[in-house]
């Protein structure tokens, strides 16, 4: 009878175990995004303007330098901040200015951003600036979209045609 | 304090509760380590079976799952099943695992080392089990990529955000995939293998494996779940939709879903602030540290004994240094003896007869001198009254013993059982200290000083040295494993046993040893 309870046991544990391992090696279900939503994602690396121009070296500067690290001009490597804005149906939902990597500060501006939309249909406004300008922007594109529903859009920026590109 | 103490009542009454089903030497809560172990081979061999079928390539991966699951379903199929429920099951165990080991204080003192490479052991099995996920390049796969990718966003790490490999079909790297396929099939595996290695290379005699019928009753249910419920895959990636409905793996994902409603840097925190608190645990966890063994080489004989029975690989031999005839002499690792002293209860010298020289074994305890036990054992059994005078014997880590104090019974507490030499027990009854011995402590197979109980059961058999000598009357012995046996119980085992020697014969050899006999007044 002893016998009979203890196998009944060990089948009911190991049962329970299976049972456990078996809901949630999958259940519940998790739901990352509704229909109802979509995925705008802002991401592409962008190098800056140079902070500052080259200049030549004066001739008392050429004169103090040790002979064999003479050279003419002086072209400092730190690149400018990337300030990007952008707007979804004419309302700011980021606006960020973004340092360059690097320790020394010369290189890309790296920008990754993730937003949660409402699929349908949205004006989307993206704009950069790069430069010295205080104000204005150096690139800009703004676009209606037909956002579908668990859309990933991807907003990119091309280097080559110095445009945005909605995808 | 009172969590931990909470917590290790309920862990003990869930393994008396499992003796009761399984017994105690299939007690699954007593293989814990060995059961997640077990899960790991079962997963290395599926997982190769597996491989063999896997295409390594982002656009080959989906359909050489989809012919293992669908087309070569009962083995290909069972196998996958296998290489993911027994992962999921060694996530349960080593869980189990690590919070028994937290709840009965096996953290501090010399035990900082296992537990500290455990902690981060666990940092091998998930991303081990995250980057399997992502093989499968399904659905789930999709959502496993992009959610990881942002989460190692968050570090300062990488330049090139790692998620822009997975925002467009044209952005994504058949290399990469390869790497994760390489890091999962070849690079995690090593470092768990030499993990699993450092966490038990600090202690003697590791049950790295469970039981035979442990073992087939898991593989068994292994094998019929994944009959029942087949691991499939939850179509086919799309990188220019978001994923919606995904059904996860909990056991290794359940952090997953606050990727996207935390900020990054709090899932980091979540992450990394239990680890690091756990990991220096021992350090900052007040323990009372007891004085390492020492050894009497004028009394030592080189025999191994206490190497043998060291739980803690403290004990080593080494060459006779001190000119003797005897071969080799033991030496003791202050930083790994525990204080235990089952190396005492090992020991052929630990000898209570011993009345012309001075009581001191080949090795011994500086907190509780062997002489010391014999004089605690004389002082006990000499006040005692009756023709059923019991004396026990408990451990640190068993039943409270004071309570038993009473007019015919005398208690003893030693640092574990096993430090009790056999030959105590002849003393007491050939010379009349008192009509029975009675043994308490901790569970079996869920010893504290893991092999204390083991080694106690199997010197009183005469299966281990040192013996039970053959003239002692076993029915003057009585034995109750098991740290959390009811008050009630326990003392209806001490008064039956009392009952019992009532009515034997009395014991006729031996003369009553005293304190001035022994030098010791």
């Amino acid at each position: 009878m002893i016998k009979v309870f203890k196998l009944t046991g060990q089948l009911g544990l190991y049962g329970l175990f299976a049972l456990v391992l078996g809901y949630f090696s999958t259940e519940p279900v998790y739901v990352h995004t509704t229909p109802d939503q979509a995925v705008i994602r802002l991401t592409f690396n962008h190098v800056g303007n140079l902070k500052e121009k080259c200049r030549r070296f004066t001739a008392e500067e050429i004169a103090n330098t040790p002979p064999n690290m003479r050279q003419a001009m002086d072209c400092p490597r730190e690149r400018l901040p990337v300030y990007l804005e952008m707007l979804l149906d004419g309302k700011q939902v980021y606006n960020k200015s973004i340092k360059p990597s690097g320790l020394s500060g010369d290189g890309e501006a790296v920008v990754n951003e993730k937003f949660i939309v409402s699929a349908g249909r949205h004006h989307l406004s993206v704009r950069m600036r790069d430069s010295h300008r205080e104000q204005g922007f150096d690139y800009e594109k703004s676009e209606w979209m037909d956002i579908k529903s668990r859309q990933n859009m991807v907003i990119s920026f091309i280097r080559e045609k110095h445009s945005f590109v909605f995808k | 304090m009172k969590l931990l103490s909470l917590g290790k009542d309920a862990f003990q009454y869930a393994e008396k509760g499992f003796n009761g089903v399984f017994s105690s030497a299939l007690n699954p809560l007593h293989y814990l380590g060995a059961l997640t172990i077990f899960f790991f081979w079962v997963v290395l061999v599926s997982g190769i079976y597996v491989f063999i079928f896997f295409e390594t390539s982002i656009f080959g991966a989906y359909d050489s799952v989809e012919y293992i699951t669908h087309e070569q379903w009962y083995i290909a199929g069972v196998m996958r099943s296998l290489h993911r429920y027994a992962s999921d099951g060694a996530v349960i165990t080593l869980v189990i695992h690590l919070a028994g080991e937290f709840f009965k204080g096996r953290f501090s003192g010399v035990r900082w080392y296992s537990w500290l490479s455990g902690i981060l052991l666990i940092w091998f099995v998930f991303p081990l089990g995250i980057t399997g996920y992502w093989l499968v390049w399904d659905q789930l796969a999709q959502y496993v990529a992009v959610a990881s990718s942002e989460l190692m966003d968050w570090l300062p790490i990488f330049i090139e955000p790692m998620v822009r490999n997975f925002i467009s079909e044209e952005s994504i790297s058949d290399r990469f995939f390869t790497l994760m396929a390489f890091i999962h099939v070849l690079g995690l595996p090593i470092f768990l293998i030499f993990g699993i290695w450092f966490h038990v290379l600090r202690i003697s005699r590791p049950i790295v494996n469970p039981p035979r019928g442990l073992a087939i009753g898991t593989m068994a249910m292994l094998l019929i779940l994944s009959f029942v419920k087949p691991a499939v895959s939850q179509g086919r990636t799309d990188l220019s939709a978001v994923t919606g409905e995904v059904g996860l793996d909990w056991f290794y994902l359940f952090v997953y879903p606050l990727i996207g409603d935390w900020s990054m840097g709090s899932v980091w925190s979540l992450l990394l602030v239990p680890t690091v608190f756990f990991c220096l645990l021992p350090f900052i966890w007040p323990v009372k540290k007891p004085s390492a063994a020492v050894i009497s080489l004028d009394n030592c004989n080189g025999c191994t004994r206490c190497f043998d029975d060291c739980p803690y690989a403290a004990v080593v031999m080494q060459p006779r240094t001190d000119g003797q005839k005897y071969k080799e002499e033991a030496i003791v690792d202050p930083t790994l003896c525990t204080g235990c002293g089952i190396c005492v209860g090992a020991c052929p010298t630990s000898t209570p007869y011993r009345q012309r020289t001075e009581l001191i074994p080949g090795i011994d305890l500086p907190d509780l001198p062997l002489r010391k036990v014999r004089e605690d054992l004389l002082n006990a059994t000499a006040p005692l009254k009756g023709s059923d005078r019991v004396v026990v014997f408990g451990c640190e880590h068993g039943p409270d013993l004071n309570r038993l104090k009473s007019e015919g019974v005398g208690v003893i507490k030693l640092p574990c059982i096993s430090m009790l030499p056999p030959s105590f027990i002849d003393y007491i009854i050939s010379r009349h200290h008192a009509e029975g011995v009675f043994l308490t402590g901790c569970s079996e197979e869920s010893c504290f000083h893991r092999f204390g109980v083991t080694w106690m059961d199997q010197r009183l058999a005469g299966k281990r040295d040192p013996y039970l000598r053959k003239r002692v009357p076993v029915e003057r012995i009585e034995k109750s494993w098991g740290e959390k046996t009811p008050n009630k119980e326990l003392d209806k085992a001490i008064k039956d046993f009392r009952q019992r020697l009532q009515s034997m014969e009395p014991i006729k050899t031996g003369l009553r040893t005293t304190l001035s006999s022994v030098g010791e007044e």
